[in-house]
């Protein structure tokens, strides 16, 4: 039952993935006495992998030749996504002798996943070693990341900037992380030896049965603040600064770890062994690779993110708004992300933006955000970061969609 | 619920989860499987030497035929009893006083075979002793004419507790009798399977104390198990007639024409015993199975017995006396014997132990590391001719599900043949029933190398055999239970060439294929 009504919830985001994405608006809270939101954000982008190949991964098929000719990739290639769902609560009045103070806390659950490779990778794998006899191929610095863990977060907010700092107690679910130093691949002309020198290490921890399984505790600090600019409501600009994820969780004792620095020319079992390749275990194979194995407690620093955004207000009476951001997650795979649009507010119910952006995991994107108001008391918006990657399988590079409930009492 | 932690993965995992079906996409992979450099020193380690022209001889150096002594010399179980008595009706036995035994022999029933003297391998001795006597009494047991491992004579006390005739004391020991040496010719030396003992019974008990003459200690001597290291005396007369066969099968993966330049052989009948024997070779029969030809091996002798001179020496020095039968091209068929390929031996034989009775006076000896052998030794020079010789194999196969793996293929064998030998190969896939699926004939032969007949030398010759593989063979390989291998051997222009001790061929076996990997 439970995993039926997951899988349903999740199958909704999907659908409505379809929708438009959204990005943070500027309003008044001054006269909401508490608030509620319900945040999900779920973004993924490659630099180099069309959807069509992408959909290949997530529903099966054949990967044709075509396919694979029409996802050439480039010097850097990269992907990841961001899934995080998040409920938010305000409360202005919960601090008496800080009249401009109040409490908020947060919960949220957070998929993170990063990962960077070489095009001679992945060409290895996709098409082989055949094509690239004699050619040696370069592997190095290869990273894949994957991050699941919640976040409890209490902190205090300034009713008047909407600024405010959370210090949250993460509980972690899941980290796969590896990583390859300098590592080159090379298969003889003629087929007859493969050489490999390949440096990397990389921890997983303990597997678990349930999504919410703990296999570690730690600590992270949020940091918001909205500068605002001309003090008259009508014409003031915002921009909104955001600091998070600073913060490491510590795994169990029982996270698995691996370390590879190996260099080895392989031309063929020697016949006369053959009868012992039987007895060969695995052991025995990491050993001849060089890989060495364990169990112990890691400790590993969130990706921390920061971002800078001119943000629409509101309360200007402005029909259009210019909107301006830059966003880095303090990772290697990912490039800084800077985008620029116009916010267009025809009734003062209703908000509509477009933007262009570029960075990130995937190259130059378009997004898409309606946002509408029910008085002051109800507040949704849907939108997307990526409108090519919604609407095509072939010239898209992933997939966005945000969808942000709040309720003010 | 691990279902449900990939649903929720994030959207990605989540939509993975929700797959029809596996991502699959193809790849081309070129890769080393087996290398190796082979001789045939390499190949055959045990059965090769450089001869005295220089090119490889093979070699056999076997025991055809063995038999043991210790199949007619056993030493069964026995059990032996000694008991003494007073001889008065009524006596006084007084504390540390004795009661002297008499010295007897107890008879060692061996049958046939009269043994003087026999040092034990392995054996247990069980002791048994019934005391009636109404004290506390020592027994000693004195067996002069048996020494112990040591060299020392075995002696034994034993204290005994009082008993009664109607409930004796009763105590047991045991005790391992390997290297006990016995002497069997009996208190005077004149006789033969008789175990010389003495037992004497004292006091020990702090007060006197009257016996009768129906008053007894006994003993009771077992010996079980025991098997002789060294044994001297008459071993009767015996004759052992039999016909064994012996199995080659690797041999019958042989077929086609193979002439030898020559071929010798010796057989060696050895006589590890002291003891006159004759022998007899009744029968030597090749037979292939594969042609159902058989060859008899006629050679000086055979049918005729051979007189076997007993071994020399004694106890620890002793030498095997040996009979040597040399078989050639000039005195036997030896060569079409082994042309025939015989994969089955048919080896008959008669032995006479003691033809002509104990004309030795009982001084027959047998050693626990001797035997009645006969030796096969085999030089076969490989200076040899080879015409669609082939070697056929056979090797179980189990590839399932290849054909959702590999769509296409092929194997490159490259080589470097420095034998005067080529060959053509080709594989053959068969089904549970035999029958063959699918032949997959490499794209050329083996080359031999080139053979200098005037220097008896090969020159490697480079190539590379491919062996192709289409969706159907995949798709076959997945069905197949066996995998034949047949290679058919040419020597350089089909004439004698001499196999050296440097000739060699150095492969690596490739594969390229076109593999279809898949993600659940």
């Amino acid at each position: 039952m439970k995993t039926g009504l997951l899988t349903i919830l999740l199958l909704t985001c999907w659908t409505l993935s379809f929708g438009q994405n959204m990005y943070q608006i500027y309003e008044d809270s001054v006269l909401n006495n508490q608030s509620f939101r319900l945040t999900s954000s779920n973004d993924f982008s490659t630099s180099s992998i069309n959807n069509m190949m992408t959909s290949k991964f997530i529903f099966g098929g054949h990967i044709s030749p075509e396919i694979k000719a029409d996802n050439i990739q480039k010097d850097f290639n990269a992907m990841g996504g961001e899934f995080n769902q998040k409920i938010e609560y305000f409360n202005l009045n919960s601090l008496k002798n800080w009249s401009n103070v109040g409490l908020t806390f947060a919960i949220s659950d957070n998929n993170f996943i990063s990962s960077n490779y070489t095009p001679d990778l992945w060409n290895l794998a996709f098409y082989g070693n055949s094509n690239y006899l004699g050619d040696t191929l370069d592997l190095s610095y290869t990273h894949f990341q994957y991050l699941h863990f919640q976040k409890y977060e209490v902190g205090f907010y300034d009713k008047r900037t909407q600024s405010y700092v959370r210090f949250g107690l993460l509980t972690g679910n899941r980290s796969i992380n590896y990583q390859l130093g300098k590592s080159l691949f090379h298969t003889a002309s003629d087929g007859s030896s493969i050489d490999a020198q390949l440096f990397g290490e990389g921890f997983n921890t303990d597997s678990v049965s349930g999504y919410f399984d703990v296999n570690g505790y730690g600590a992270s600090i949020e940091i918001n603040h909205n500068f605002i600019f001309n003090k008259d409501p009508k014409n003031q600009q915002v921009v909104n600064f955001n600091l998070s994820n600073i913060g490491a969780i510590r795994w169990s004792k029982n996270t698995s770890y691996q370390i590879i620095d190996s260099a080895f020319n392989f031309n063929g079992l020697p016949y006369n062994n053959l009868t012992n390749f039987e007895d060969y275990t695995t052991d025995d194979l990491l050993d001849t690779l060089g890989v060495s194995v364990g169990q112990t407690t890691r400790v590993e620093a969130l990706p921390i993110r920061i971002s800078i955004q001119k943000i629409p207000n509101r309360l200007n009476t402005a029909k259009f708004q210019s909107i301006l951001g830059f966003k880095a997650i303090l990772l290697p795979d990912y490039r800084p992300l800077i985008y620029g649009g116009v916010y267009y507010k025809p009734i003062d119910n209703l908000g509509l933006s477009t933007r262009l952006i570029y960075g990130g995991f995937s190259g130059l994107k378009m997004g898409l955000t309606a946002n509408f108001w029910s008085g002051n008391k109800f507040y949704i918006g849907v939108g997307t970061n990526d409108l090519v990657g919604i609407i095509s399988e072939q010239h898209g590079y992933g997939k966005s969609f945000s969808l942000s409930i709040q309720a003010n009492l | 619920m691990i279902k449900n932690y990939i649903l929720f993965l994030g959207l990605i995992l989540t939509f993975i989860a929700c797959k029809k079906e596996d991502t699959r996409w193809d790849t081309n992979w070129s890769a080393p499987l087996v290398k190796g450099k082979i001789t045939v020193a390499d190949a055959l380690p045990d059965y090769t030497f450089e001869n005295s022209d220089d090119y490889i001889s093979l070699k056999y150096d076997d025991t055809v035929f063995n038999f043991n002594i210790d199949t007619i010399i056993k030493l069964p179980d026995t059990t032996l009893n000694h008991k003494t008595a007073s001889p008065l009706a009524v006596f006084t036995l007084n504390p540390g006083g004795s009661l002297p035994g008499n010295e007897i022999n107890q008879f060692y029933n061996l049958g046939d075979i009269e043994l003087k003297r026999v040092i034990v391998e392995q054996g247990t001795g069980i002791f048994t002793i019934y005391s009636a006597w109404p004290g506390k009494t020592r027994v000693r047991f004195d067996f002069t004419k048996l020494k112990d491992k040591n060299g020392d004579p075995f002696v034994k006390d034993y204290f005994l507790e009082p008993g009664t005739e109607a409930d004796p004391f009763v105590f047991v020991d045991s005790f391992e009798m390997e290297g006990f040496d016995f002497d069997l010719t009996g208190i005077d030396g004149n006789l033969f399977n008789n175990v010389a003992a003495s037992m004497t019974v004292f006091s020990a008990d702090e007060n006197s104390f009257v016996i009768t003459n129906l008053d007894t200690v006994e003993l009771v001597m077992a010996f079980k198990d025991m098997t002789p290291r060294y044994a001297r005396g008459y071993f009767g007369n015996y004759e052992v007639s039999d016909t064994t066969t012996i199995d080659f099968p690797e041999l019958r993966k042989l077929s086609g024409i193979l002439n030898l330049d020559s071929l010798d052989l010796s057989l060696k009948i050895s006589n590890g015993f002291d003891v006159l024997a004759q022998s007899k070779i009744t029968t030597f029969e090749g037979t292939n199975s594969n042609t159902g030809q058989t060859v008899a091996l006629n050679f000086p002798l055979i049918n005729e017995f051979i007189n076997l001179n007993p071994a020399t020496g004694g106890l620890w020095d002793h030498q095997a006396s040996d009979y040597h039968l040399e078989i050639n091209s000039q005195n036997s068929n030896c060569i079409p014997f082994i042309e025939n390929f015989p994969d089955q031996l048919k080896f008959g034989y008669d032995i006479l132990i003691n033809p002509f009775g104990n004309t030795g006076g009982g001084t027959d000896q047998f050693f626990v590391d001797a035997g009645l052998n006969l030796f096969l030794d085999g030089e076969l020079p490989l200076n040899i001719k080879m015409d669609n010789f082939t070697l056929t194999d056979t090797f179980s196969i189990t590839i399932e599900s290849i054909d959702e793996t590999v769509d296409n293929g092929n194997l490159v064998f490259k080589y470097t043949n420095a034998f005067p030998l080529g060959a053509i190969v080709s594989l053959n896939l068969l089904d549970a029933q035999g029958n063959i699926i699918n032949t997959i004939a490499g794209s050329s032969n083996l080359l031999t190398g080139t053979y200098d007949s005037n220097t008896a030398t090969t020159s490697p010759t480079n190539g590379q055999i491919i062996f192709e593989f289409d969706a159907d063979q995949i798709s076959n390989l997945g069905s197949a239970t066996d995998l034949m291998i047949e290679i058919d051997f040419d020597t350089y222009d089909k004439g004698f060439v001499k196999i050296n001790m440097s000739d060699y061929i150095d492969f690596k076996l490739i594969s390229n294929i076109q593999l279809n990997l898949s993600l659940k």
